[in-house]
């Protein structure tokens, strides 16, 4: 009669080491899905890229004080500007800056700004 | 006793609670991180649309100055969604202030600037038609428009000396009136307590004597203007003063070169600029005001003298800087006429507006308005001549904003962002 191994693989025990490793195995699929949204969500690296790429777009165009519509392609980011004049406002312009993904279409990072026309 | 019996009785479950428990610790600080990402990026990108929009206003400001008159306050929504800029004008001297915020939440960008004047049709030289020649002598050189007597410009000569320039005026010349554009009331209006000692209900009013505690004192144009009352006369000397702040005397005030002046206005009936001071501030004299020898006033100083009941003069030692403007004029109904004194190696840069005469010595880069001008010499005094005299319109020193005439600029530059 083989006591010992009857009170070792109880019924109960089994159970236990099942609902605990599905435990387990659930709490690390969660952390997953947390650990890989947060990281897709912050997409730091690509939004960085953006910001330089918009801001740089701005400082040339402000540094030779022609804005203009204009479209770059930088890896999988698209800049581009936009001018239109300001309502009701003959010497003034609303420049936009839109860096956006290609991939996805994402809107990435934007900016507005009022600016004089000079006259050439 | 089996111990396999201790081992496995109940054990997996509380080793996967504790192996959740610190999984949970994990997705927990993820959770946060992200949440800090998430307002750390949403925090990045409002602020810059708020300094975005600031720099809006400011363009909007430099092309339109007439959308804020001094001592109004507007709201205005940029883009027309709600994209919320309050702007708040006030005059500082000859200059305007504009105080700009925009606000996200608790987050509120604000921006002091000061800013100059410029007109687009403004002139080299207004000389009031007096019916005289305006004669050259020397190397004169007049670059820009000119409004002139009818009589005209001729090549004269003085103490044996003639005309040697190239071409008289390199610009061109319209008639002249036989008085000066009038000076807007409103340009100087809001200061005339000052000069009384009769100050603004928010000024904070100091004895001169606090100085001598406290020498060095910034104040922030967000703050209440600070009043130093010199009450007769007052000798500033080893004091560093900038930002929101007037000295006021109904006397005299002398300033020494060991004061550093920064943006802040004097008042008092004579102010005299010891030799070798250098600084940027506003000058109002009610009688007269004396630049001693060598100074420097930098951009965006302004020499003032209004008068009303005596003859308002400016006296600008050797080789002295005026970098800003000059004005000189008469608040009385029946105008004193006025006098500008220059001497060997002055440069003023920006509107020099003399309501009387002006003994020209130097070089202006800007615009010259004036009823006559005049040169004393050992053999002789000549009336509408000048000699050796630069004025020049077109310069990169003459497009810095200064004040208009009438108040009503067609463009404003920055001047400058303030505390």
């Amino acid at each position: 009669m083989f006591v010992g191994y009857k009170k070792t693989v109880s019924g109960s025990t089994i159970i236990e080491v099942v609902t605990a490793f599905s435990l387990i195995a659930l709490g690390v699929a969660l952390t997953l899905v947390v650990f890989s949204k947060t990281m897709e969500s912050s997409n730091l690296y690509v939004k960085h890229q953006a910001v330089n790429a918009v801001n740089e777009m701005i400082a040339e165009q402000s540094k030779a004080i022609n804005y203009r519509t204009e479209e770059v392609d930088s890896a999988d980011i698209r800049i581009f500007s936009t001018v239109a004049t300001l309502p009701g406002h003959d010497s003034l312009q609303t420049v936009t800056y839109s860096a956006t993904l290609q991939s996805s279409g994402k809107q990435l990072y934007a900016r507005r700004l009022i600016k004089k026309i000079h006259a050439n | 006793m089996n111990p396999l019996e201790y081992k496995l009785s109940g054990g997996a479950l509380f080793y996967a609670i504790i192996v959740i428990l610190l999984l949970s610790l994990f997705s927990s600080g993820f959770i946060l991180l992200n949440r800090l990402w998430f307002v750390e990026n949403a925090l990045f990108l409002k602020n810059t649309e708020l300094n975005d929009n600031l720099d809006s206003v400011d363009q909007w400001l430099r092309a339109e100055p007439g959308i804020v008159q001094a001592g109004q306050a507007k709201e205005l929504d940029l883009f027309g969604d709600s994209s919320m800029v309050r702007i708040e004008a006030q005059s500082w001297g000859l200059l305007r202030l504009i105080k700009s915020s925009a606000r996200w939440r608790s987050l509120t960008i604000k921006r002091n600037t000061l800013y100059s004047g410029v007109n687009n049709k403004g002139c080299a030289l207004y000389l009031s038609d007096n019916n005289k020649f305006l004669s050259l002598v020397g190397k004169c050189q007049i670059k820009g428009d000119c409004s002139l007597p009818t009589l005209g410009i001729r090549a004269g000569e003085m103490d044996g000396v003639s005309f040697i320039g190239i071409k008289m005026i390199d610009g061109l010349i319209s008639k002249s009136s036989n008085t000066l554009p009038k000076l807007s009331p409103e340009l100087l209006q809001s200061w005339y307590g000052y000069r009384d000692a009769s100050f603004g209900s928010t000024d904070s009013i100091v004895s001169i004597n606090s100085l001598t505690q406290n020498p060095d004192c910034t104040v922030s144009f967000n703050s209440n203007t600070l009043v130093i009352d010199c009450e007769s006369d007052g000798y500033l000397q080893n004091v560093n003063l900038s930002g929101n702040i007037i000295v006021a005397s109904t006397g005299k005030i002398t300033i020494s070169s060991s004061a550093q002046l920064q943006d802040i206005l004097v008042f008092a009936k004579t102010i005299q600029v010891a030799n070798d001071v250098h600084g940027s501030f506003q000058l109002f004299a009610r009688d007269q005001l004396i630049v001693g020898d060598n100074c420097r006033l930098r951009y965006p100083s302004f020499a003032v003298c209004l008068a009303d009941q005596t003859s308002p003069k400016i006296t600008i030692g050797k080789n002295s800087v005026i970098s800003g403007g000059v004005l000189i004029d008469s608040v009385n109904e029946n105008p004193i006429p006025g006098r500008l004194e220059m001497t060997e190696g002055n440069k003023l840069t920006g509107m020099v507006y003399v309501n009387g005469e002006v003994g020209f010595a130097g070089q202006i880069d800007g615009g010259l308005y004036c009823n006559r001008f005049f040169i004393s010499t050992p053999r002789g005094y000549y009336e509408n001549f000048l000699k050796d005299a630069v004025i020049n319109s077109e310069s990169v020193l003459a497009r810095f904003g200064s004040f208009s005439i009438d108040n009503a600029p067609d463009q404003l530059k920055l001047v400058k962002l303030c505390l």
